[in-house]
């Protein structure tokens, strides 16, 4: 379909500088950071839960995907240990809506099988690179699960689950230049991980909720550092204020509980320890 | 013409103006009242239901009537239950009205809006059923891409269903 829909391929960053974080880089290099977290991995290790084999494999694929997109590993790699605790087989018994490593919808097959190219214009390209060729459309193949274009086979799950994580991001960042907003590169992932699991629209909702109630300052400072995004997110009333934008009450808090509880777990994860425990 | 037509001529203009100036008169409060009746999820049910009982014709009528009723709510700070209803409903059907500092504007403006266009301008075709199928998708990643129980609100179902309905018509 030929819409001229989101110019993606324009330059990032063009309007204003925007502030690195190379010097203190808010995501850790080892991952989960939390020491709950490793206990929690070594109880599936123990459990034959996730085998050596396919936890090597899962962190392989999370280095070779996560560096032409440019996320950061420790963020991916979180994001698929939270939604699926590193179970690729994840809902195949079950044929359920939503399945595999990274927990993947059939709006989400679409995008990566339909909609690519608009958030990375060289999609084929990338894709080939990451698995050796493109091996869209990507399914969840209950008949044959280690087929490379099945959702079920460890590198084909990360690649699409980065793929549709890098969508997110590409939605947060041409939103935030086209406000002119100063923002993190980097913590602009962890956004897009939210965006991920609760939608995008949940994240738009958070960021009107936060500029009216402290400003574009305010704002900006939850784009750019890490300690005002834990913050902001453990703000239940800010959180709940947000998603009652959109669902109504029952519905509202529940989502509001999840996000809360979704970024605490990222953030415990993925990002450094000083930053994770919210000190300004 | 005679002096007599044109006795005549003025007699009817001066009834016609008569007539005229209430019929003017009540179009124009009954459609300022229209459009200051506070607005609800409900609104968008209307708008469906124009569509399938009295067609494509009436449903633009009565979504530019809609827009008139959102815009007025959406500046309506005295009743925020209305003006939360028209902010949501103007995300999926007329992102325009939304303030230019709201985030979720552009966003509207560049996903739905142009599959919005493209199957009221094709109902009932094989295009507007491949633009809906993206509509959707588009949709439930912005809103719900784990389809948890929560579902999609009410009124990205609602936009939904108008839509899904006139691409099948």
């Amino acid at each position: 379909m030929a819409l001229g829909l989101w110019n993606f391929s324009r330059p990032l960053f063009q309007r204003r500088s925007v502030s690195f974080f190379s010097a203190s880089a808010p995501f850790a290099d080892h991952y989960p950071q939390a020491q709950r977290m490793v206990a929690e991995l070594a109880h599936l290790r123990a459990l034959n839960y996730v085998s050596a084999a396919n936890e090597n494999s899962i962190h392989n694929s999370v280095k070779i995907a996560a560096t032409p997109l440019g996320i950061p590993s420790s963020v991916l790699w979180c994001l698929l240990f939270q939604e699926s605790r590193l179970n690729h087989l994840s809902g195949l018994q079950e044929k359920s809506l939503t399945t595999g490593l990274g927990q993947f919808s059939f709006s989400a097959f679409f995008e990566i099988n339909h909609q690519l190219s608009r958030y990375l214009p060289t999609a084929k390209k990338t894709v080939a690179t990451i698995l050796g060729r493109d091996v869209r459309p990507i399914s969840a193949d209950y008949n044959d699960p280690s087929a490379i274009h099945s959702y079920y086979h460890i590198p084909t799950a990360v690649t699409a689950s980065a793929l549709f994580l890098h969508n997110r991001y590409i939605q947060l960042s041409r939103i935030a230049q086209q406000r002119g907003l100063d923002f993190s590169p980097e913590l602009l992932w962890a956004w897009a991980a939210l965006s991920y699991n609760k939608g995008g629209r949940t994240v738009l909702s958070l960021w009107n909720g936060i500029e009216q109630r402290f400003g574009e300052e305010g704002l900006v400072a939850a784009l750019q550092n890490s300690s005002h995004f834990t913050q902001f997110l453990q703000n239940g009333e800010l959180v709940h204020s947000a998603t009652s934008y959109i669902w109504t009450d029952g519905r509202s808090r529940a989502y509001a509980n999840e996000l809360i509880t979704h970024a605490k777990n990222l953030g415990a994860c993925s990002l450094k320890p000083s930053v994770s425990e919210g000190s300004p | 013409m005679t002096q007599k037509h044109w006795q005549d001529l003025k007699i009817v203009g001066f009834l016609l103006g008569l007539i005229s100036i209430p019929v003017a008169f009540t179009f124009y409060f009954s459609e300022t009242t229209s459009i200051q009746t506070p607005i609800s999820k409900q609104s968008m049910e209307e708008l469906a239901q124009e569509y399938r009982n009295s067609g494509m014709d009436r449903f633009r009528a009565a979504k530019t009537v809609l827009k008139k009723r959102v815009s007025f709510n959406m500046k309506r700070d005295q009743d925020s239950k209305a003006q939360l209803a028209a902010s949501n409903i103007a995300v999926y059907l007329f992102p325009d009205l939304l303030p230019d500092n709201h985030f979720e504007k552009e966003f509207a403006l560049e996903q739905f809006v142009p599959h919005q266009k493209v199957i009221e301008d094709n109902p009932g075709t094989v295009i507007a059923q491949e633009h809906f199928e993206e509509l959707r998708n588009i949709v439930w990643n912005y809103e719900n891409p784990k389809q948890s129980e929560q579902g999609l609100s009410d009124y990205a179902s609602q936009m939904l269903k108008i839509y899904g309905a006139m691409s099948w018509k």
